[in-house]
């Protein structure tokens, strides 16, 4: 029987990504980060927003799958670029 | 690059619409350069698994003497998915197995690779690792792209948008409108990889022939989506997809959809013991005809994805829609040169072709789908859990007389939802799926 990896580390941990020195993410000045990743980005299918313990958003960007979902369900509230050419993940099947 | 060094044509993205335009190009002797962001073309590009060669098979007839397909889909099932199992219809045909039917698996990392190494020889230059951020104007006009590197200006008669669905150059200039979250497609999905023969004995399958198994009904845990599991070579796809609306209203992570798809008793067997090798992502864009962009304007067209030329109805078809409409563009290109002329008017002669094509004629046909799968939500939650009961119930060999049985069962049947009920979502169904 295989390892069955569920949780959102270890299957990321099974892609290749290089990540750039600067993110291509961010969240907005003055929006609540709080309400922002419980209601809208828990939607992140690479969960790269999540909530420190002070209610502060943490954006993990050197794992974004670069699918553009958090900008389609939240698009008054983060700014989304695609990374610099060449890094960011690379998918070796797709 | 500098002005002097012009192209005839920029394309963005090496996707299949982008490549599919360039290489057409190319093979009739125009310069064209192909601006990739990935760090090779196919490293960022994603889909469910089949492509459909129909467009292939036209611009390059021998593409199967070296294209990397996986396996030729002989076997396609639809299912729909209740909460405890499946009730299912499709087809098997061997006759299939010659590739007349045109759907292949395949691996994008490869294929795409494959398809611009191809480009290439035609004589198109491809840039890898150049995301491009904006255009170069002149005279209110675009000259060229900037791209996000060294001598990034890159100047040419016109530009063939081809930067998949997330286009932000699209919507730079007003041609794409937003994405929205109803008609926005999240797809999440595994390659798992398993040994040859444990395919074929799984799938029930011969030689190179493979399966395409789609589910519908409770596959995405009651919000509105669809699950998919494909064959290739030695691993298989495994994935869900849900409106970006739906899975937010329900709450629900993409991954954690796909974590309850995979046990689910019908798909628990399918993917037992096989090792899990990727996990990706990627948005499909579902608003249909009616949210098709603009496709030229002065000094520029918009293909694939960016155009959202996907038909994500029962067919599952994008890729060959892509290439449809990289030809066309690429076609329109040529005449464009020949003129001399790249005004939107000039141009526009792609709205034309593509609106004669099999893909907007077929995104016509489907229009109300999207819509209508948004608007009748019982399809993905209550129904399933009624049709299983009703079949479970009905082919429960218990010593009851089949008449009293099927009495018991359709007023069962009725407590739960009304005949009209019933008839409306059939009728609704029925109109936008046939």
């Amino acid at each position: 029987m295989s390892q069955r990896f569920k949780t959102m580390e270890d299957k990321l941990g099974l892609n290749k990504f290089s990540a750039f020195e600067k993110t291509h993410l961010k969240v907005k000045e003055g929006v609540n980060a709080k309400e922002l990743v419980e209601n809208k980005l828990f939607i992140c299918p690479a969960k790269v927003y999540e909530l420190s313990d002070k209610g502060e958003a943490i954006v993990s960007f050197e794992n974004c799958l670069e699918c553009g979902t958090c900008r389609v369900a939240a698009p008054d509230e983060i700014e989304w670029d695609y990374p610099q050419g060449g890094f960011g993940v690379t998918f070796r099947y797709g | 690059m500098g002005e002097e060094e012009k192209f005839d044509v920029i394309v963005v993205g090496g996707g299949p619409a982008g490549m599919t335009a360039a290489y057409v190009m190319a093979k009739a002797g125009l310069e064209v350069i192909v601006l990739e962001r990935g760090e090779f073309c196919g490293s960022k590009n994603v889909f469910g698994g089949i492509f459909f060669t129909n467009v292939l098979k036209e611009i390059m007839p021998d593409f199967l003497k070296d294209a990397p397909v996986e396996r030729v889909v002989t076997k396609r099932r639809w299912s729909l998915m209740t909460p405890g199992g499946e009730i299912s219809g499709g087809f098997k045909f061997n006759k299939y197995a010659d590739g007349s039917n045109s759907g292949y698996t395949v691996l994008r990392a490869k294929f795409d690779k494959w398809f611009a190494d191809k480009t290439e020889e035609a004589g198109a230059m491809i840039i890898t690792g150049a995301v491009v951020d904006d255009f170069i104007m002149k005279d209110g006009k675009i000259a060229g792209v900037k791209a996000r590197m060294d001598d990034g200006d890159i100047y040419g008669n016109m530009v063939i948008l081809a930067d998949g669905v997330n286009s932000l150059l699209a919507k730079k200039l007003n041609m794409h409108k937003e994405l929205q979250p109803e008609d926005t497609i999240v797809s999440v999905k595994e390659v798992l990889s398993l040994p040859e023969e444990k395919i074929a004995d799984r799938f029930n399958l011969n030689g190179e022939e493979g399966v395409a198994y789609e589910y519908f009904g409770y596959s995405a845990k009651g919000a509105v989506g669809s699950g998919f599991v494909y064959t290739n070579k030695d691993t298989i796809s495994v994935g869900i997809g849900g409106t970006i609306k739906s899975l937010t209203e329900h709450k629900l992570n993409p991954n954690d959809v796909l974590e309850a798809f995979k046990d689910h008793p019908a798909i628990a067997p399918l993917v037992r013991d096989a090792e899990q090798k990727e996990y990706s992502a990627h948005l499909i864009p579902d608003g249909g005809y009616n949210k098709i962009s603009s496709l030229a304007g002065d000094n520029v067209l918009v293909a694939g994805d960016a155009a959202g030329f996907v038909n994500a109805s029962l067919f599952h078809e994008g890729t060959n829609l892509a290439m449809e409409s990289g030809r066309l563009a690429g076609e329109t290109a040529i005449a464009a040169k020949e003129k001399n002329d790249y005004s939107k008017e000039s141009l526009s002669g792609y709205v034309k072709k593509m609106e004669n094509s099999f893909v907007i004629k077929d995104l016509k046909q489907f229009r109300k789908l999207a819509k209508t799968l948004e608007t009748n939500t019982k399809i993905f939650d209550k129904y399933p859990e009624i049709m299983e009961e009703f079949a479970a119930g009905m082919f429960t060999v218990d010593g009851e007389p089949k008449k009293a049985k099927q009495k018991r069962l359709i007023k069962n049947l009725l407590k739960k939802e009304s005949i009209f009920g019933f008839i409306k979502t059939a009728l609704a169904m029925r109109r936008v799926i046939l």
